[in-house]
């Protein structure tokens, strides 16, 4: 147990109406709860008479919406960028299919107001500016709702589906990942935050010529220029 | 449930006849015009809001628009067409245009959504589940329009290519046209990709066969093994078919390459012609390429753009135009032809331009929300008098608006006669 | 918000480092308690404090008006989930063989798992996780004669089994005991039916949760860092974050 975390809660504590500590005195943690879309893995029944669309997105809004109705922090979006395979053939007992995550994400954000949106993103058959602009992208139409879910991927098995292609040694996934990170980051802060004025007296859109200007350099990439998503929420 | 496509509202038996002219409105900031955010209804500081572009699409489904697109690019705007300026008094920054279309999917019901997409330097994997998600999300309803970045800043951002500046007055050179060649050749691969990976699944693969315990077939499902000169990709997708089947693929294009592209892998190409005449030499260029790539029975519609600022009163645009390009300190130029004047005179013109071969119009409104009003409320009902626009939504897809009937799965074929012999 | 997945000693740390929320896959309470102060225990070499990391097992669940109810419907729902010819494909994700011959309703194979390059299965990532297949099946084949399962049933055992199941009040409960007692921050729920999966839970689980005061009845916030209580992110904190010797500074 840590003191920190106790603090913290203690801070909040006074929000929830009632209840806020134990029998011991302690002062009680509170729960964050997330739903994650039943999707591709056989934990997901697809088989039974209540059994909906796995790829409608009605199916996707109602999870959304039961989620946000119960005040959950967020939704929750999984990965896989090939199709599984046994013995050479596409496994086919399972769900199999899913939507793009930044595209189901986004559009949730119009059927949901404070519902947290998280997906999975691979770093490794991404590059970071796009990325980073589609987060910024995202959190800017969900006002600060959007996390992201970093992974890796190792095989040249899915790597076939990209034109990067490409196969990492387990030891360079990390470094790719966290260097992918690190360059998000660098783009996301490119922009402070008050550099869109909008100013229609003086004529100044921005009050800095050099916003969202950004470089970084890692045994992985090499870019530079200027991010195009001012800050987000 | 998978869609199938005899229960498809975009079927050519289900669907009304086409309206006689189709309208499209490109949104961009604030409006083509570079002051157009300094406009007393303008909302600059909503640019990166939901609201905003919620606002537009709401606007354009109001006046039956069938389709909107919105602009996008992989680098800051800049007034150079292959570099970054410094310039802080115009519209900077921009949201992912196909999660912009996508948040406003669920707010719309009929009107086409097209975002752009650059596939210069991106995954046409990425991108094609993207834009058959969008097409779920907002039940057959979307586009793409896809982009080629001569760019070197665009280069620099993703770091993997060697830059190749290139001067505008080089593009009619030798090494000019090799690049331009090449950049519009990976276009082409890009698309039949995006083809391929839409159709990899056929429309009836989801199968929930309790006896079997499986919830696909998988003889149903195709690896695409494209192999081209600049990349190969394996599939099959991991998106099924999207309502549409194929999402519909535009393209911006003025010159030959690009025509060429337009001929060869589109559904619908936005021109820019100076007039009547220009206009029948690039439909006729577009036609050849159609046909030499043995699309000559398929619908590619031609629309033309114009960047268009909209008055009541006869005269008033061209002063409006007159104050904003003071504002701007320079003469407004553009790609496309920039019209000013009544809902009355725009519709003389487009009529005019139609008899040159073109089936639609992709308006670019000079200012935002402004001229899109202007064109919802004004030059709409104008057209609508005429007989020459719908008075209603007569179809449920893009597609369906459109004329264009949901294409068969080119995989399909594949496995009817083994089926037939089962 | 960046969240990460993964248990292994290279994700515990680059998560310490990097991440806002941490999903783990430790269902009991022990495992649960032991990977907690395991990861917060990294946070503050990182100059982080312990409650800027959330740690949110991934759980499953199965409801009923009384627990042997539940009970029921869990092991109804465990064998829809693993049929028998999910338990042979699960099988040879372990045993990277063929076993496409074998009976699910039957004993293990007698052969040991090929040991080396995964050929069976491609594209899963659980693959990868077993690490020791020999030492995978030995556990297996033990637990399998000890109880008399078939392979159905032990994939079933060994894969398929509910982290909370019970009553609404018992579910409440067991939930709220593993986020006090620090063997999580909190669940990310998985459902097992799409799209409904999640509507009992939360018309009965979550109102006693809220009743006991320790989950919100209205959102307070309106960002996803305001839900999760984590601290405001500033510039710095970024910056400090994410310095590495690989990387050139501006």
């Amino acid at each position: 147990m840590s003191s920190e975390s106790n603090e913290s809660h203690k801070s909040h504590g006074s929000s929830n109406g009632n209840g806020s500590s134990g029998s011991s005195g302690k002062p009680l943690k509170r729960i964050h709860l997330a739903a994650h879309f039943p999707g591709v893995n056989n934990t997901t029944v697809w088989s039974d008479p209540q059994a909906g669309s796995q790829i409608e997105f009605s199916s996707f809004a109602h999870l959304a919406r039961t989620a946000e109705r119960a005040k959950f922090d967020f939704l929750f979006l999984a990965e896989g960028l090939r199709l599984r395979e046994q013995h050479g053939l596409i496994h086919d007992l399972d769900v199999v299919g899913r939507p793009d995550t930044f595209t189901v994400l986004a559009a949730l954000a119009a059927v949901t107001e404070r519902l947290g949106l998280a997906g999975t993103i691979n770093s490794t058959f991404n590059e970071p500016y796009e990325v980073a602009r589609q987060f910024a992208s995202l959190d800017h139409l969900s006002a600060g709702r959007s996390a992201w879910n970093v992974v890796t991927s190792w095989d040249a098995f899915t790597g076939e589906n990209f034109r990067r292609g490409g196969f990492l040694r387990e030891e360079d996934r990390y470094a790719r990942a966290r260097q992918f990170l690190e360059a998000s980051w660098r783009l996301f802060d490119s922009w402070r935050g008050d550099e869109v004025l909008a100013d229609r007296v003086s004529g100044a859109f921005l009050g800095d010529p050099r916003a969202g200007e950004f470089a970084y350099r890692s045994s992985e990439f090499d870019i530079a220029g200027r991010f195009d998503v001012p800050r987000s929420p | 449930m998978p869609a199938s496509p005899a229960a498809s509202p975009s079927s050519p038996t289900a669907s009304a006849a086409a309206s006689p002219l189709h309208l499209a409105v490109a949104l961009d900031g604030a409006g083509w015009h570079p002051s157009a955010w300094r406009e007393p209804d303008a909302r600059p500081e909503e640019l990166f809001t939901a609201r905003y572009w919620a606002d537009l699409a709401a606007e354009a489904e109001h006046g039956l628009l069938d389709l909107l697109t919105i602009e996008d690019g992989l680098s800051l705007q800049s007034e150079h067409p292959f570099e970054p300026d410094a310039r802080t008094d115009r519209v900077r920054g921009r949201l992912d245009a196909v999660l912009v279309a996508a948040r406003i999917a669920p707010l719309t019901r009929h009107i086409g959504l097209v975002p752009t997409a650059v596939v210069t330097h991106t995954e046409p994997f990425h991108l094609s589940k993207a834009v058959a998600t969008l097409d779920f999300v907002s039940q057959g309803r979307a586009g793409l329009r896809v982009k080629v970045s001569g760019r070197v800043d665009e280069v620099a951002h993703f770091g993997r290519r060697a830059p190749r500046p290139l001067r505008l007055e080089e593009l009619d050179s030798p090494a000019g046209l090799a690049a331009l060649a090449e950049s519009f050749g990976e276009a082409e691969d890009y698309v039949e990709v995006l083809r391929r990976l839409w159709d990899s699944w056929e429309d009836d693969a989801e199968i929930r066969d309790a006896a079997t315990g499986r919830f696909i077939d998988r003889n149903k499902l195709h690896h695409i093994d494209f192999v081209g000169s600049r990349f190969s990709v394996r599939g099959p997708s991991i998106t099924p078919r999207p309502p549409q089947g194929q999402p519909l693929v535009a393209a911006l294009a003025h010159r030959g390459e690009p025509f060429q592209l337009a001929g060869r892998s589109t559904d619908l190409a936005f021109v820019t012609p100076r007039d009547a005449d220009d206009a029948r030499a690039i439909v006729a260029e577009i036609r050849a390429a159609q046909r030499a790539a043995g699309r000559g029975a398929e619908t590619v519609h031609v629309f033309a753009d114009l960047v268009v600022l909209l008055e009541e009163r006869p005269g008033a645009a061209a002063e409006q135009l007159a104050r904003l390009d003071a504002a701007a300190g320079a003469e407004y130029t553009s790609d496309a032809r920039v019209f000013t004047g009544t809902s009355a005179e725009l519709a003389d013109l487009l009529v005019e331009l139609a008899q040159a071969g073109l089936s639609g119009f992709r308006l670019r409104p000079g200012r935002l929300p402004y001229d899109l009003e202007r064109i919802t409320r004004g030059l709409v009902p104008e057209l609508q008098r005429r007989g020459l626009f719908r008075t209603a939504y007569e179809a449920a897809t893009l597609r369906g608006l459109l004329g264009l009937p949901r294409p068969a799965n080119r995989y399909a074929a594949d496995t009817a006669p083994t089926a037939a012999t089962a | 918000m960046v969240f990460q997945a993964g248990d292994s000693e290279q994700g515990r740390e680059f998560a310490a480092a990097s991440a806002d929320a941490i999903f783990s896959r430790h269902g009991t309470l022990d495992a649960g308690k032991a990977f907690y102060a395991d990861v917060k225990g990294r946070l503050a070499r990182y100059g982080r404090s312990a409650d800027s990391l959330k740690i949110l097992p991934a759980v499953t669940f199965a409801l009923g008006d009384t627990d042997a109810e539940a009970h029921e419907k869990a092991e109804l729902v465990r064998r829809q989930q693993v049929s028998g010819q999910t338990a042979i494909r699960l099988l040879e994700q372990v045993w990277n063989r063929d076993l496409s011959g074998l009976d699910p309703e039957g004993p293990l194979p007698e052969t040991d798992p090929l040991v080396g390059e995964h050929t069976v299965a491609q594209g899963r990532a659980s693959v990868r996780m077993n690490r020791d297949p020999l030492a995978v099946a030995r556990e297996w084949r033990a637990l399998a004669e000890a109880k008399n399962l078939s392979v159905r049933d032990l994939v079933i055992e060994m894969t398929g089994r509910q982290s909370f199941i019970g009553t609404p009040a018992r579910v409440a409960a067991e939930l709220n005991r593993f986020v006090q007692e620090d063997a999580s921050d909190g669940f990310i729920l998985a459902p097992h039916l799409t799209p409904g999966g999640l509507d009992e839970f939360a018309d009965t689980v979550v109102p006693l949760l809220q009743e006991r005061g320790v989950f919100r009845t209205e959102y307070e916030g309106s960002t996803l860092r305001e839900h999760l209580d984590l601290p405001p992110l500033t510039r710095t904190r970024t910056r400090t974050r994410t310095r590495t010797r690989t990387e050139e500074t501006i």
